[in-house]
């Protein structure tokens, strides 16, 4: 039997769901803080760096080399990352929130984006050029079914994706903190009206941002590797899958994911591999000529 | 009182004044000004720009060292053209009207280098390229422009050589979206043809900067079914290409070869600690070997980046090296810094570079001004974490130590 078709879509939402995980992230601090946040593929990259300090023996530790296991590695990396996020809040975007100023929203965009361009080179000049891959959280490759095998850690990242994901959905829907959350990210000054602290909100909604880009960034190093501009190209996807799910839409984020990533691998085989990176363009403008807010998305942005 | 707050005024305007005048420019009318290019940011490959830069540097630092040139010292501006053709054509011109050097060597990707020729043509400066393998370079038939590098339809002869005298009938490519990876796609097409060779070759132009090559790998695998991939894509994606082939148990295999067409895979301890067991087998085809003998000034260098970087160099300090050592000479050559003393020196050059003695051709075609007789080798490692020295040398013949050797998968 031909598994050929099966196979590349298996491949596809394998991917997609890895792509869903790096989108949420974004769409969460779209709809509680309104900031398009263009830092986030750095904190995609400062996940895979963290994981390989941690684990790879190369960095020292009061002379005391670090080489933990990945599995520890990769929450250590996430709470490292969410500390930092929170760092971001409080020291540069709460202004935005606390200080009385025009056009915060571009204050927020040329913020993040200098922060990006900061922390890329930053790396580079920290750590040099050089690729670096962190050991393997699942070692080997798996048989699926026909021709394709898939490594161990490719199918450890999604079921980490599958699992952060649905953790943050039911953290934002079944809990007091994920409704305070909705609600500062319906009607802001309605929440505060109510006794929710909107600008701990932000905090928040940072923290699970660190938290799961970082998770993203550690539990994919060992496949994509990690260096400075890694976070780079997987931020563009998340900026396309977002728009395309809904701004603000967590649910359409990662349905948006999922077609985003079978239409790359079928796309790559059935149109031309030649143009992977532009059928995810194709599906926005086609998406967005007939449902303006995206697939799931409405007038009024909300989590 | 105002006199007395002017003239302090006065002193401290001086007194910037003299601190902004930077030794150098003190030093200006001293020095000749060379320019070096190379991608050192992103999106260009800032992993190999460093490499061929230590090159241009030694060179220089060597030709300082020994006197300068002219009787004065070099003076080397490095541009990072971050592998964007406009940024490569701006800072060239950046280099010639601002910094006025007298001329450049360097670069890295063959479309930022086609868009550099153009200027370098329009002002009539002499350009020595440093590492861009496109055959339109040198094709293009412009005075100023030179090549000490390797060019792509001279390495595509010879992995078609070496496929052809392995008996592989089938092969199928990866190239990068650039006019170095399209370029060694139409050569290989052409070379077969030249070569007469046997073999039904088809390739696939990818974008390099992807990250998920498993659904072409996986139509090759299933439906081509090659006995070699070739891979023209600079890292990071040529090593996702590698470390994805082999998680889909696809290449390097018993029944499919794998080959880096880009010689990235020479830097060992990087390649090693990117693609980890993904490596084992991996043919690659690279400008230099460092287990064949240098000539003196080669092997001075190499050991010089093995006491510095405690690993064995790739072959893009010795491209670089070659790029602006062949300059310099010219310049002295010349006995002038004149453009067109310059070019004239460089036609009539005859050097002993790294890698054997350079002279430029004055031919048509691609060899316009190309080093003809450049090296080139096909490797294979054979071990996981092995060093490029120790790699099987499988082409040409006249080094060869081993055959290709296949997985026992």
């Amino acid at each position: 039997m031909d598994y050929y078709l099966l196979a590349q879509l298996i491949n596809g939402v394998i991917f997609g769901l890895i792509y869903a995980l790096i989108a949420l992230g974004l769409t969460i601090v779209f709809s509680i803080m309104r900031i398009v946040n263009f830092s986030h593929g750095e904190f995609y990259m400062l996940g895979g760096y963290t994981l390989y300090a941690l684990t790879s023996g190369a960095v020292t530790f009061f002379s005391i080399p670090l080489s933990m296991p990945t599995i520890i590695g990769l929450p250590i990396a996430m709470v490292a990352v969410a500390i930092f996020a929170i760092a971001i809040e409080r020291g540069m975007l709460r202004p935005i929130y606390t200080v009385r100023m025009d056009r915060p929203e571009e204050y927020a965009i040329i913020l993040t984006f200098g922060l990006s361009l900061f922390l890329q080179y930053g790396a580079l000049t920290a750590v040099g050029p050089y690729e670096m891959t962190p050991g393997a959280f699942w070692e080997g490759s798996k048989h699926i079914l026909g021709d394709l095998y898939l490594a161990g850690d490719r199918l450890f990242a999604t079921g980490v994706s599958v699992l952060l994901i649905a953790i943050t959905i039911y953290f934002i829907y079944g809990t007091w903190t994920g409704r305070a959350l909705m609600a500062t990210a319906q009607n802001r000054v309605g929440a505060t009206v109510v006794g929710i602290n909107t600008v701990r909100m932000n905090m928040i909604a940072m923290a699970l941002a660190g938290l799961l880009a970082g998770a993203a960034g550690a539990a994919m190093a060992p496949i994509f590797l990690v260096y400075p501009d890694v976070g780079q190209i997987p931020v563009i996807k998340a900026f396309v899958i977002i728009v395309l799910g809904g701004m603000g839409s967590i649910p359409g984020a990662v349905v948006a994911a999922i077609i985003l990533g079978v239409v790359e691998s079928l796309g790559s085989v059935y149109v031309s591999v030649a143009y992977r990176d532009v059928f995810a363009f194709l599906v926005l403008i086609g998406v967005l000529l007939f449902r303006p807010h995206g697939l799931f998305g409405q007038k009024e942005r909300r989590a | 009182m105002t006199e007395v707050r002017n003239r302090k005024l006065l002193s401290g305007i001086a007194l910037v004044a003299a601190l902004a005048v930077p030794v150098s420019a003190v030093q200006a009318g001293e020095t000749i000004k060379i320019g070096g290019l190379a991608p050192l940011s992103s999106p260009g490959s800032y992993q190999q720009g460093p490499e061929l830069v230590l090159g241009l540097e030694w060179a220089v630092a060597d030709v300082n060292a020994a006197g300068g040139v002219l009787g004065k010292q070099v003076e080397l501006i490095i541009e990072d053209t971050q592998g964007r053709p406009p940024t490569g054509a701006t800072v060239v011109e950046k280099l010639i009207t601002r910094d006025k050097v007298v001329a450049v060597a360097g670069e890295y990707h063959s479309s930022v280098c086609k868009a550099e020729i153009e200027v370098f043509h329009q002002h009539g400066i002499p350009f020595v390229i440093g590492s861009c393998w496109s055959d339109s370079l040198t094709s293009a038939g412009y005075d100023e422009v030179f090549r000490t590098s390797v060019y792509s339809s001279k390495l595509a002869e010879n992995m078609v050589a070496v496929m052809a005298a392995n008996g592989i009938k089938k092969a199928a490519g990866l190239v990068e979206d650039t006019d170095y990876g399209i370029g060694i796609a139409k050569n290989i097409e052409n070379a077969i043809k030249k070569l007469n060779a046997d073999i039904d070759f088809q390739y696939e132009v990818v974008e390099k900067t992807s990250k998920d090559f498993v659904p072409i790998l996986l139509k090759y695998k299933t439906k081509v079914k090659p006995e070699i991939l070739i891979v023209a894509v600079t890292q990071p994606g040529g090593f996702l290409i590698l470390k994805q082939a082999h998680e889909i148990r696809f290449a390097p295999t018993k029944e499919t070869l794998y080959l880096d067409g880009t010689c990235t895979a020479q830097n060992d301890k990087v390649f090693w600690e990117a693609v980890k067991d993904a490596g084992n087998y991996v043919l690659m085809s690279c400008p230099y070997s460092p287990s064949v003998k240098l000539t003196e000034l080669g092997e001075k260098i190499k050991q010089r980046y093995i006491d510095k970087f405690d690993r064995q160099p790739n072959y893009l300090p010795l491209q670089g090296y070659d790029a602006m050592i062949s300059l310099l000479t010219a310049i002295k050559n010349a006995g002038s810094t004149d453009s067109k003393a310059i070019i004239k020196a460089l036609k009539a050059l005859k050097i002993e570079g790294t890698r054997g003695v350079i002279e430029f051709s004055q031919e048509d075609g691609v060899w316009h001004h190309q080093w003809k007789a450049v090296p080139t080798f096909i490797f294979q490692y054979t071990k996981v974490g092995q060093s490029s020295g120790d790699a099987a040398v499988l082409f040409p013949k006249q080094f060869a130590t081993a055959g290709i050797v296949r997985p026992q998968n």
